[in-house]
């Protein structure tokens, strides 16, 4: 009778752990389906932002305006959004007219080797230019502004 | 008898737990670390193609009624000229071009020289600047004459 009780005692006390292990197991699974979905999600930003290059190739200036317009291209993979496109001068987000100078596909994305080009009012003088596309991916240069031209390095 | 029991179930209950968790994380990191590993190797080659782009400028002078730009390629790798950028003074301008082909295959081979196509009005000395598929950026100053 003693051995049978035992028996009784060790099998319930392996169901409860046999439970207790599922109770943790499907919690945990819940909570790590939720964190692997977030880690798939910005696993996604980051191969954009990676497989995203654009480069401000060249700047022109129009004294009697004082617009400067800034050259960009896509030389990246990825397909971006222009109309997001940020330009910082100096560290300060400046507002800007986008439009594009060089379409290759007849569609609204900025795709590759296609240029837009960012425009700013600015006066003469040399800036810390940065442009920022829709997926995060950026170019910074050096703008020099004369009464009579742009030039970029 | 009863408290061996015990012990073993929970060792074993234990066990399970552990190898069962450390599969989820390896499984879920193992997943992103392979993506990752791709498109970093693409972008390591994309930069370093970059850093073997080189090209000279043969000609510092050209009439406004027919200009050309006259480039060699004297890099170590090909280029495609028809995805190059053309500035003259900070504007884009559109091109043609004819290369020169030692090899063809209708690509700017290492040695080759190619001529660029393109109208332009205005005399003077001009700043013009050739950004190759890559992004490598090649400047210079042409004088335009009439």
């Amino acid at each position: 009778m003693r051995g049978f009780s035992t028996i009784i005692a060790s099998a319930i006390l392996f169901i409860a752990a046999a439970v207790a292990a599922y109770i943790f197991v499907s919690g945990a699974m819940g909570s790590l389906s939720n964190l692997q979905g977030a880690m798939i999600e910005r696993e996604k930003l980051i191969s954009s932002r990676l497989q995203s290059v654009i480069d401000i190739d060249a700047c022109s200036y129009n004294n009697a305006t004082n617009i400067a317009s800034f050259y960009v291209t896509n030389r990246g993979t990825y397909p971006l959004n222009a109309s997001m496109t940020k330009i910082f001068i100096n560290g300060i987000l400046f507002n800007s007219t986008i439009d594009f100078i060089q379409k290759i596909y007849n569609d609204p994305a900025w795709n590759r080797y296609e240029t837009i080009r960012v425009s700013v009012t600015l006066p003469s003088g040399v800036y810390q230019v940065r442009v920022v596309s829709s997926v995060g991916s950026y170019d910074e240069k050096i703008a020099y502004i004369t009464n009579t031209s742009c030039s970029v390095s | 008898m009863r408290g061996d029991l015990s012990q073993i179930f929970g060792a074993i209950t234990g066990f399970i737990l552990i190898i069962v968790v450390i599969l989820i994380f390896s499984y879920i990191t193992s997943y992103n670390v392979q993506n990752f590993d791709k498109i970093l190797e693409k972008n390591y080659e994309f930069y370093e193609k970059r850093s073997l782009e080189l090209v000279d400028f043969l000609n510092n002078s050209t009439n406004i009624s027919n200009p050309l730009i006259i480039i060699k390629n004297i890099g170590k790798v090909s280029l495609d000229p028809s995805c190059f950028s053309l500035y003259i003074e900070g504007n884009k301008i559109n091109f043609t071009y004819q290369i020169n082909e030692v090899y063809h295959d209708n690509l700017l081979n290492p040695s080759e020289n190619a001529a660029l196509y393109f109208s332009y009005p205005n005399t003077g000395w001009k700043k013009v600047v050739l950004i190759s598929c890559n992004g490598k950026r090649f400047e210079t100053l042409i004088y335009f004459y009439s």
